[in-house]
Protein backbone atom coordinates (compact mmCIF):
# COMPACT_ATOMS: atom_id res chain seq x y z
CA UNK A 1 0.00 0.00 0.00
CA UNK A 2 0.82 2.98 -0.41
CA UNK A 3 2.28 5.37 2.17
CA UNK A 4 1.29 8.85 3.24
CA UNK A 5 3.89 9.68 5.69
CA UNK A 6 3.43 11.77 9.07
CA UNK A 7 1.57 14.93 8.09
CA UNK A 8 -1.14 13.32 6.26
CA UNK A 9 -4.05 13.77 8.92
CA UNK A 10 -7.87 13.36 7.60
CA UNK A 11 -9.18 15.02 10.52
CA UNK A 12 -8.40 18.35 13.19
CA UNK A 13 -5.98 16.96 15.63
CA UNK A 14 -6.70 18.40 19.56
CA UNK A 15 -3.47 19.41 21.48
CA UNK A 16 -2.82 16.09 23.37
CA UNK A 17 -1.90 18.41 26.39
CA UNK A 18 -4.93 20.11 26.45
CA UNK A 19 -6.94 17.14 26.24
CA UNK A 20 -5.27 15.00 29.06
CA UNK A 21 -4.35 17.97 31.06
CA UNK A 22 -1.01 17.62 31.44
CA UNK A 23 2.37 19.49 30.96
CA UNK A 24 5.42 18.44 28.79
CA UNK A 25 8.01 17.29 30.93
CA UNK A 26 11.83 16.60 29.76
CA UNK A 27 11.86 13.07 32.02
CA UNK A 28 8.99 11.78 30.10
CA UNK A 29 10.77 10.22 27.50
CA UNK A 30 8.05 7.79 25.58
CA UNK A 31 5.59 10.77 25.44
CA UNK A 32 8.24 13.08 23.97
CA UNK A 33 9.80 10.65 21.52
CA UNK A 34 5.57 11.09 19.75
CA UNK A 35 6.61 14.27 18.88
CA UNK A 36 10.16 13.76 17.11
CA UNK A 37 11.12 12.71 13.97
CA UNK A 38 13.19 9.43 13.10
CA UNK A 39 15.73 11.91 13.04
CA UNK A 40 15.04 13.53 16.19
CA UNK A 41 13.72 16.54 14.39
CA UNK A 42 10.53 18.36 16.59
CA UNK A 43 7.52 17.54 14.53
CA UNK A 44 5.66 21.09 13.89
CA UNK A 45 2.69 21.94 15.34
CA UNK A 46 0.46 21.08 11.70
CA UNK A 47 1.40 17.91 12.11
CA UNK A 48 1.24 17.30 16.34
CA UNK A 49 -2.17 19.51 16.51
CA UNK A 50 -1.35 21.28 19.57
CA UNK A 51 -1.76 24.34 20.46
CA UNK A 52 0.63 27.38 20.66
CA UNK A 53 1.19 27.00 24.08
CA UNK A 54 1.60 23.87 24.61
CA UNK A 55 3.82 23.74 21.42
CA UNK A 56 6.12 25.77 23.00
CA UNK A 57 6.39 24.05 26.57
CA UNK A 58 7.15 20.97 24.52
CA UNK A 59 9.71 22.36 22.18
CA UNK A 60 11.48 23.55 26.18
CA UNK A 61 11.24 19.84 27.09
CA UNK A 62 12.59 18.27 23.74
CA UNK A 63 15.49 20.79 23.90
CA UNK A 64 16.10 20.16 27.98
CA UNK A 65 15.75 16.19 27.27
CA UNK A 66 18.49 16.79 24.12
CA UNK A 67 20.54 18.73 26.59
CA UNK A 68 21.00 15.59 29.45
CA UNK A 69 21.34 13.15 26.63
CA UNK A 70 17.83 11.68 27.06
CA UNK A 71 17.20 12.47 23.26
CA UNK A 72 18.85 12.86 20.70
CA UNK A 73 20.40 16.12 18.41
CA UNK A 74 20.15 13.84 15.37
CA UNK A 75 19.65 10.24 15.21
CA UNK A 76 20.57 8.61 11.60
CA UNK B 1 13.99 29.58 48.81
CA UNK B 2 12.84 28.48 45.56
CA UNK B 3 12.17 24.67 44.79
CA UNK B 4 14.55 23.29 41.86
CA UNK B 5 15.33 20.05 40.43
CA UNK B 6 18.02 18.25 39.13
CA UNK B 7 18.75 15.59 36.67
CA UNK B 8 22.12 13.78 37.18
CA UNK B 9 24.37 11.95 34.14
CA UNK B 10 26.99 9.94 36.36
CA UNK B 11 29.62 8.09 35.32
CA UNK B 12 28.10 4.42 34.57
CA UNK B 13 31.44 2.58 36.05
CA UNK B 14 30.66 3.73 39.60
CA UNK B 15 30.10 0.92 42.20
CA UNK B 16 26.94 1.23 44.12
CA UNK B 17 28.77 2.48 47.32
CA UNK B 18 30.83 5.45 45.24
CA UNK B 19 27.75 6.24 44.01
CA UNK B 20 25.70 6.95 47.48
CA UNK B 21 28.44 8.80 48.44
CA UNK B 22 28.78 10.80 45.45
CA UNK B 23 24.98 11.90 46.19
CA UNK B 24 25.78 11.97 49.64
CA UNK B 25 27.69 14.83 49.46
CA UNK B 26 25.55 16.55 46.66
CA UNK B 27 22.84 16.43 49.68
CA UNK B 28 25.20 17.53 51.76
CA UNK B 29 25.95 20.96 50.10
CA UNK B 30 22.63 21.66 50.01
CA UNK B 31 21.46 20.92 53.76
CA UNK B 32 24.68 22.56 55.08
CA UNK B 33 22.55 25.87 53.13
CA UNK B 34 19.61 25.31 55.08
CA UNK B 35 18.35 23.54 52.02
CA UNK B 36 15.52 20.61 51.97
CA UNK B 37 16.02 17.54 50.01
CA UNK B 38 12.05 16.54 48.92
CA UNK B 39 12.85 13.74 46.63
CA UNK B 40 15.30 11.62 45.26
CA UNK B 41 14.96 9.17 42.30
CA UNK B 42 17.69 6.81 40.90
CA UNK B 43 16.60 6.20 37.07
CA UNK B 44 20.08 3.31 36.99
CA UNK B 45 21.84 2.89 33.61
CA UNK B 46 20.55 4.43 30.42
CA UNK B 47 21.87 4.24 27.41
CA UNK B 48 22.51 8.12 26.17
CA UNK B 49 21.13 9.42 23.08
CA UNK B 50 24.27 10.45 21.52
CA UNK B 51 27.90 9.94 23.26
CA UNK B 52 28.73 12.55 25.96
CA UNK B 53 32.87 12.71 26.88
CA UNK B 54 32.92 9.48 25.58
CA UNK B 55 30.48 7.36 27.80
CA UNK B 56 28.13 5.65 25.67
CA UNK B 57 25.60 5.03 29.30
CA UNK B 58 25.38 7.14 32.32
CA UNK B 59 23.48 6.60 35.95
CA UNK B 60 20.40 9.18 35.84
CA UNK B 61 19.50 10.55 39.25
CA UNK B 62 17.35 13.08 39.49
CA UNK B 63 17.31 15.16 42.84
CA UNK B 64 14.18 17.26 44.08
CA UNK B 65 15.12 19.99 46.25
CA UNK B 66 14.42 23.45 48.29
CA UNK B 67 17.45 26.28 48.33
CA UNK B 68 17.39 29.67 48.73
CA UNK B 69 18.54 30.86 45.88
CA UNK B 70 21.88 32.81 46.24
CA UNK B 71 23.02 29.06 47.35
CA UNK B 72 22.82 27.82 43.41
CA UNK B 73 25.84 29.12 41.90
CA UNK B 74 27.71 27.38 44.76
CA UNK B 75 26.36 24.16 43.84
CA UNK B 76 25.95 24.75 40.41
CA UNK B 77 30.37 24.88 40.35
CA UNK B 78 30.76 22.02 42.29
CA UNK B 79 28.64 20.14 39.52
CA UNK B 80 31.30 21.90 37.24
CA UNK B 81 34.08 20.75 38.99
CA UNK B 82 33.02 16.79 39.95
CA UNK B 83 34.44 14.53 37.01
CA UNK B 84 31.97 11.83 38.13
CA UNK B 85 28.94 13.68 36.59
CA UNK B 86 29.10 13.31 33.14
CA UNK B 87 26.39 16.26 32.78
CA UNK B 88 23.96 17.88 34.59
CA UNK B 89 20.05 19.69 34.34
CA UNK B 90 19.11 21.72 36.18
CA UNK B 91 15.63 23.37 36.03
CA UNK B 92 13.61 25.68 38.47
CA UNK B 93 10.41 23.78 39.32
CA UNK B 94 7.95 26.38 41.04
CA UNK B 95 8.67 29.26 38.11
CA UNK B 96 8.25 27.32 34.94
CA UNK B 97 7.79 30.67 33.56
CA UNK B 98 11.67 31.42 33.74
CA UNK B 99 12.52 29.48 31.30
CA UNK B 100 14.85 27.03 30.44
CA UNK B 101 18.00 28.33 32.17
CA UNK B 102 21.15 26.51 30.17
CA UNK B 103 22.41 24.55 32.49
CA UNK B 104 25.12 23.12 30.51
Amino acid sequence: MARYGFFRKPQRKVCLFCKEKILADYKDVDLLRKFITEQGKMLPRRATGNCAKHQRTLAIAIKRAREIGLLPYVAK
Amino acid sequence: MRSYEIMLAINPQLEDKELDSLLGKLKKLITDVKGEITKTNKWGKRILAYEIKDFTEAIYVVLNFNVDEKNIAEFERVMKLEERIIRYLLTLQDKEKIQSKRAD
